[in-house]
């Protein structure tokens, strides 16, 4: 599986990305700790916006890492 | 009136009771506007994915509270004059799932979420129950996959909730059963056993193309070995391959 074709926030019928669950979001980031494009994910365009202000958040909070492995 | 949630990260050496004073003192200001505080968890102290003003750790709480927008400056304000709080952030959570929420691998944050939400509406309580289902499915998932971690914990969750926490568990089995045939093969050809296990890693979730590419040059296969074997550790969340391809590389690793 080299790529996820679906959305996993649609499967799993989420209402909202949540950005406290960083284990998630931890698979929508590089091993730099960038957001991943849709087309490595295959998240939507809806959930992809959700993820990606999710991915901010958990910055923010310091649930994810702004840079990774440097 | 709003749904509202707030996310504290205090300073980890505070004591407790003076955790909970502070709590108590914002949370009055939210009352005092005729606000409701609905659910509050503790996930206590977690290391910071990198130092605020030098601290390696914080004291994690999420309040959820509903509140008219007038309080909120207030208590803004306040916080921000608080240097024991290191960071904290309100959102509007209308539209998130209800705390009990999984974040926490231990269970017992959630257990307390649970019994302060049910109390509340009963509508709001069901709606966050089966929320909360899903996730510990979704969790179950994860947790199966991660193997080492806690996965006694996630799934009792699971089960408890009931849901379908059987599909979750077979879902991860399988794909590390995937994996582990995908790696043998790869150890069969035997051609670059290095490159090729630095790119079954990056596969299994995603990117990791610099590791594929690293271990791919030859150069010191096993120091790529070892990369592409950490690689695989941080992402485990994601799916089942991680410890199939961790034996795997350093099973190469040796034969090469």
């Amino acid at each position: 599986m080299a790529f996820q074709k679906t959305c996993r926030f649609c499967e799993s019928h989420a209402a909202q990305v949540d950005y406290k669950d960083s284990r998630i979001l931890e698979r929508y980031i590089s091993d730099r700790g960038k957001i991943l494009p849709r087309r490595a994910t295959g998240t939507c365009a809806r959930h992809q916006r959700q993820v990606s202000t999710a991915i901010k958040r958990a910055r923010y909070l310091a649930l994810l890492p702004y840079i990774r492995g440097f | 009136m709003r749904d509202y949630e707030i996310i504290y990260i205090f300073r980890s050496s505070l004591a407790l009771g003076d955790i909970e004073a502070k709590l108590d003192r914002y949370h009055s200001i939210i009352t005092a506007g005729q606000g409701e505080i609905a659910a509050s968890v503790q996930w206590g102290k977690r290391q910071l994915a990198y130092p605020i003003q030098k601290q390696p750790n914080g004291y994690y709480v999420v309040v959820q509270f509903t509140s008219d927008p007038g309080p909120l400056n207030e208590l803004e304000r306040v916080l921000k004059l608080d240097e024991d709080l290191l960071r904290y952030l309100i959102v509007l959570s209308d539209r998130l799932p209800p705390l009990p929420d999984g974040v926490e691998d231990d269970g017992k944050g959630d257990a307390a979420a649970r019994e302060d939400k049910s109390p509340d509406t009963s509508d709001e309580a069901s709606e966050g129950a089966a929320a909360g289902a899903e996730e510990a499915a979704a969790d179950a998932d994860g947790g199966a996959a991660d193997v080492g971690d806690e996965p006694a914990g996630d799934d009792g969750e699971a089960a408890g909730e009931g849901d379908e926490p059987a599909e979750g568990d077979g879902e991860a089995a399988g794909e590390s059963d995937e994996a582990a045939g995908e790696s043998d093969e790869a150890a069969g050809e035997g051609d670059e056993p290095a490159g090729d296990d630095g790119e079954m890693a990056g596969e299994s979730d995603e990117p990791a193309s610099d590791e594929g590419e690293a271990a791919g040059e030859g150069d010191e296969p096993a120091e790529g070995d070892g990369e592409a074997a950490g690689e695989s550790d941080e992402p485990a969340d994601g799916d089942g391959e991680a410890a199939g391809d961790e034996s795997d590389g350093s099973r190469i690793g040796e034969g090469a």
